[in-house]
Parts: C-alpha cells; sequence; structure tokens
C-alpha cells in the first residue's frame, strides 16, 4: 500500500496535450477517481504510473520512491482494463496466478493464492475455464481477482465497467467499492462516468485539456462545482445554466448578484432543485412546457428553449402538458453562480 | 445456383492447381517404355522402378536431408528473428518505426539474381561455400523481410491491453514477449514458418550457385542434375519431383488448423 504523487508532470503525444503540468497528492488507502470527457487521455495518466509510458517531464513517486524512471514490472501496481485483458491462452486459475508465478512464487503456492482469490470473489467453479467462456461480468470479476492477488501497492483501473451492460455494471460497481473496504488498496480509477465517480470515490478529479479543473470530495464536487464544467458534467440531468439576465428579477438572484452585472454572470440550478408548478406563485420561473419526461421516481418537464431551456422536477400531484405554462420554484440556497465569460465559479 | 458457379470455380482453380501434380504422380508410376507415349494417359502396369531407382542409385536421401536441414534451419532462424522484430515494431514503438517496415517491403522486392554474385564470394571468402550453414543464412535473410511483415502484423492483432497487463503483472518486455505475446501469436508463427519453409525448400539460384557436391546440395538441384550426357530420366525427375513435394504438402496440411485457428477470441469484449 502506498501513496502516489504526481509531481509537475506533463505528457504530449505531438501537438496532443495530455497532462499539462499536472500536480496531485493520492493518499494511501484512498480511492481516486479521475473523471473527465472520453478521448481526454484519462487512460495515458494510469499508463504513466504504471510505467508503460514515460511522462514528457514531471516525476511520479510510489510510497514516496521516485518511479519516473522504473520500468512497469518494478511498480508493483496492478492494471483493470475496460477490456478485461485477460490472458486468453491461460485459464482463469492461470491468469490469476500469473503475477504470482512472475514474481517467482512456485506453482502450488501461486495457485492456493489463487484460489483463495477465486473463492473470496465467488469464481471457484470458473478455475478451469477459459476466458473466451466466460461472461462479461466474469471475466471482469476475473481481471479483480488477478489485480487483487499480490496485494499491490496500487490499483490502476482503466473504465473497468464500460464493457458491461447495465445490471453488471452495478453488480461490479459494488464489487470494487468492497474490495476496496476491504483491503484499503490505493485505487486510481478512470472513467468518463459521473455517477460511478461519485459512488465510488473518495475524491474525484475532474480533467479538461490535460487540466485539473477541480479536485474534491465527491459531495463537493457536487455541491460546489468549480465551473461551469465541471457543473454540467457531474450529476444527472446536467445542471440548468441560464444567463442571469433572465433571473434577475428573482430577489434571491439580485441578492445573491450583489450588485455584479447580470449580463456577466450564468446562474446554475440542478433540475432536482427546481419544482415544477402549475399554479403561478411569487418568485416563479414561468416558462412554456415543451417536453415531459416520467422517469419513474420522479417526472422531468423541460420548458422554454435556446438558452433559456430549463429542467426540472414535477412537483407532487401536479400534472402538465406541453403548451402549457410552468412555473419554477427554486430556493436561494441551491443556487450557483458563474463567470459567464471564464466560467468560473464566484460565489 | 450460385452455389453451382462456386463449386465450378472451385473445380478449376483445383485443376489447375493440381493437374501439373497428378501428371508427374502419373509419369513417376509409369515404366520406361510408357513414359514418352500418350496414350495411355493412366500408367499401363503402375511400377515404382523410378522409386527405387533413385533412392538407390543417388544418394536422394542425403539430398533430402539436407534440404530439410537447410529448410527447418532457415525457418528457425527467421522465426527467432522475425517474432522478436514484429514484436518490437508492433507494441514497443521504437523511433523511426513506418521508416523499417518500408525498408522491409522495399528489401523484399530485391530480385534474388542481383545478389548471387556478391554472395557467393562472400560465402566463399568465409569458407562457408558448399555448407548449409551458407544456405541457412542465405535463406533466413531473404525469408527475413517476408517473416518481420507478417509477424508484426500478427503482433498488432494481439491487443495492446494484453502487453501492458504482462508488463504491468511483472514481466519484461521480453518476458511479456515469451509468456504472453509468443503464445497468442501461435498461428502466426505457424503461418510463418510454414511460407518460409516452402520457400527455403523450393530455392533452386542459390542451392544451385553455393553448393558443389552432396555435402550440401539440396533436393531441387539434384533432380535438376539427374539428365545424363544422352538421356533425360522422365521417370527419375518425376519420381524425385513427387518425395520433395510430399512433406510440403503434408505440413501444409497439418497445420491447415493452426493456421486458421484465432488464439484471440475472447482476450477482450467478444
Amino acid at each position: 500500500m502506498a501513496a502516489i504523487a504526481l509531481e509537475r508532470v506533463s505528457k504530449r503525444f505531438g501537438a496532443t496535450v495530455v497532462a499539462d503540468d499536472l500536480s496531485l497528492e493520492i493518499a494511501d488507502g484512498e480511492f481516486f477517481v479521475f473523471l473527465g470527457p472520453s478521448g481526454c487521455g484519462k487512460s495515458t495518466l494510469l499508463h504513466l504510473v504504471a510505467g508503460v509510458e514515460p511522462p514528457s517531464s514531471g516525476r511520479i513517486r510510489i510510497g514516496g520512491t521516485d518511479v519516473t524512471n522504473l520500468p512497469p514490472q518494478k511498480r508493483d501496481v496492478a492494471m483493470v482494463f475496460q477490456t478485461y485483458a485477460l490472458y486468453p491462452h491461460l485459464d482463469v486459475a492461470g491468469n490469476l496466478a500469473f503475477p504470482l508465478r512472475n514474481r517467482g512464487l512456485g506453482r502450488r503456492a501461486a495457485r492456493a493464492a489463487a484460489e483463495r482469490v477465486a473463492g473470496a470473489l465467488g469464481l471457484t467453479p470458473l478455475l478451469d475455464k477459459h476466458p473466451r467462456q466466460l461472461s462479461g461480468g466474469q471475466r471482469q470479476r476475473v481481471a479483480l481477482g488477478r489485480a487483487l492477488v499480490r496485494r499491490p501497492a496500487a490499483f490502476l483501473m482503466d473504465e473497468p465497467l464500460s464493457n458491461l451492460d447495465a445490471a453488471l455494471r452495478v453488480e461490479i460497481r459494488e464489487e470494487i467499492k468492497r474490495v476496496h473496504q476491504t483491503h484499503r488498496i490505493t485505487t486510481v480509477y478512470v472513467t468518463h462516468d459521473q455517477e460511478e465517480a461519485l459512488a465510488l470515490a473518495d475524491r474525484i478529479a475532474v480533467l479538461r485539456d490535460g487540466r485539473v479543473v477541480q479536485c474534491d470530495a465527491p459531495g463537493t464536487v457536487y455541491a460546489r462545482p468549480a465551473d461551469a464544467f465541471v457543473a454540467r458534467f457531474v450529476g444527472t440531468p446536467p445542471m440548468n445554466l441560464l444567463p442571469a439576465a433572465a433571473l434577475a428579477g428573482h430577489p434571491a438572484v439580485r441578492a445573491l448578484l450583489d450588485g455584479r452585472d447580470p449580463a456577466g454572470v450564468t446562474v446554475g440550478l440542478r433540475p432536482h432543485a427546481l419544482a415544477v408548478h402549475a399554479a403561478a406563485r411569487p418568485d416563479t420561473l414561468a416558462l412554456e412546457v415543451a417536453l415531459v419526461e416520467p422517469a419513474g421516481s420522479e417526472t422531468w418537464v423541460v420548458a422554454g428553449a435556446g438558452e433559456a431551456r430549463v429542467k426540472g422536477r414535477l412537483a407532487p400531484g401536479v400534472a402538465l402538458a406541453p403548451g402549457q405554462m410552468a412555473h419554477f420554484a427554486f430556493a436561494a440556497d441551491h443556487l450557483h453562480l458563474f463567470d459567464a465569460r471564464s466560467g468560473r465559479r464566484l460565489d | 445456383m450460385r452455389r453451382l458457379g462456386l463449386w465450378a470455380g472451385l473445380a478449376a482453380v483445383m485443376a489447375w492447381s493440381l493437374a501439373p501434380f497428378v501428371w508427374q504422380l502419373l509419369t513417376s508410376l509409369k515404366p520406361v517404355a510408357e513414359l514418352e507415349a500418350l496414350p495411355p494417359l493412366l500408367p499401363g502396369s503402375p511400377t515404382l522402378e523410378h522409386y527405387r531407382a533413385i533412392l538407390a542409385g543417388e544418394p536422394f536421401g542425403w539430398l533430402m536431408l539436407n534440404s530439410l536441414v537447410a529448410a527447418a534451419g532457415a525457418t528457425a532462424l527467421a522465426l527467432v528473428l522475425g517474432s522478436l522484430a514484429g514484436f518490437a515494431l508492433a507494441k514497443l514503438r521504437p523511433p523511426g518505426r513506418a521508416a523499417t517496415l518500408a525498408a522491409v517491403v522495399t528489401l523484399s522486392m530485391l530480385p534474388p539474381i542481383a545478389t548471387v554474385s556478391p554472395l557467393f564470394l562472400m560465402v566463399s571468402a568465409t569458407g562457408l561455400h558448399d555448407t548449409l550453414i551458407a544456405l541457412v543464412l542465405v535463406y533466413a535473410g531473404f525469408a527475413l523481410p517476408l517473416a518481420v511483415w507478417l509477424m508484426t502484423q500478427f503482433f498488432r492483432g494481439v491487443p495492446d491491453e494484453l502487453y501492458i497487463a504482462a508488463r504491468v503483472d511483472g514481466c519484461s518486455a521480453l518476458g511479456a514477449f515469451v509468456r504472453v505475446m509468443l503464445p497468442l501469436a501461435t498461428p502466426g508463427l505457424v503461418a510463418t514458418g510454414l511460407l518460409v519453409f516452402i520457400f527455403a525448400w523450393n530455392e533452386f539460384l542459390f542451392a544451385l550457385s553455393l553448393t558443389a557436391s552432396t555435402a550440401a546440395r539440396t533436393v531441387p538441384v539434384g533432380i535438376a542434375l539427374f539428365p545424363g550426357l544422352h538421356e533425360v530420366p522422365w521417370g527419375e525427375i518425376a519420381a524425385g519431383s513427387v518425395l520433395a513435394t510430399a512433406p510440403v504438402v503434408l505440413l501444409a496440411i497439418a497445420f491447415q488448423r493452426r493456421v486458421l485457428d484465432g488464439l484471440t477470441a475472447g482476450a477482450v469484449k467478444g
């Protein structure tokens, strides 16, 4: 087990910047999630930590040791991949024992360790099967076991749930969390799925263009997004972003604006914090209903158009149809203010 | 109707490819009297006398053994070097990779005849003339571009994640090559090995110019030297050709499944 530190790490492929002067400390035993849109180079960050890819500049430490120039096999990290990456020519027992055999453990001891891990992950009946005979969920369990079997200093997980269907995703996600709670092995997890990040992370680093836009506990990232990008990226449905001018008449907005020019401010409101009523009330935003989206536990109402498009939650006992006027009510403490130009949080 | 066309096409290709071989087979079984007569197409009284003649009179067994050693040696050497180079080019991303591959392709276009004289001089200068070592080295050299190119393609087919996983799981680059990449590229190794072996087995030009005696002479050259001053022993030539073809045909039949099978199924989502 070990802390991981990135010190001013940069990585470029030609003109593409994957990491731009990145500095981060990941604590021993922490579950740390890199969250970013697809194709932003998150996997490369893991490759840097694993040592499969050298950084263009900067240093990487694992457990206090500078590993920047160490090859992967000397870094004592284990990886879990989106594509499972099980060795197709080995059976499950062989896959689980592979990292141990590489470290010089005898055949019998490695097999025993493989059987222990298989037992803990419910893989015992599959020990003699080959990867191609397994379902996606079973394969990812085996991959998890292969990472776990040698108790590495850190786990590196590269979108391990993205190839699984929805039901399995939740199941394996719980498995990953359980493994982390049991063994407390430092885990660096990369995903584009904000729901996974919120569910798993001790801390989330939101990435954009090779930079960390925000690095906080999931609750903070959700409650106080550092900028409009994070605000839109984290949380489903995404946060409504409206020009402050559209809401300048609202007393709470006016108070928060505190004399700023509304033209330079964007107001953010989570759909969950917007109660949609059919009847007019004081200090509501009135817009024509465009869509009604039932989602089981709640019903979403989309109203307005263009820049003033707003999604809110239908208040209990209220019915609305497209074309009717909807009244969006919100409390002052659910407002987020962002600079309209830079997107930075203002309050 | 379309199936009928397909079968007709296949039959035509089969006939085209097999006819010369069948002709040799028939000739090799005809008694001397029937050799230069047509009809009969089929041997009237089939005989093994030509086979007996080449196996007893001439050192045909030695020629077969020479061919086998030269072809197997060249295949082994080309596979070792070709798979290492292919692995490096496909997975290690060395600088100048594209240029290297371009050079490999260009080299494979080189007409062998252009190199016969210089190679003859080099082989003679190093005292390797009329040795199997010379044939092994030259054949491996000529087969290497093909081996490198094919193995690069096969290793590219193995997902990068498997190489990364092996490295993270404790293998050096070479360890990952031996323990993960090579087992997964077995169909590629077999296919490449088969092509190199066939090339080396059939090779005539270098075998003719770099050997002088049965110490290193191979089957194709040996057969070419069958004709005497006054007669062409067609029956013995045909028998020799059949014997020379048989091992290659058997190899191809034995390994065709391995060549076609992909081992990587199940490595990634599938």
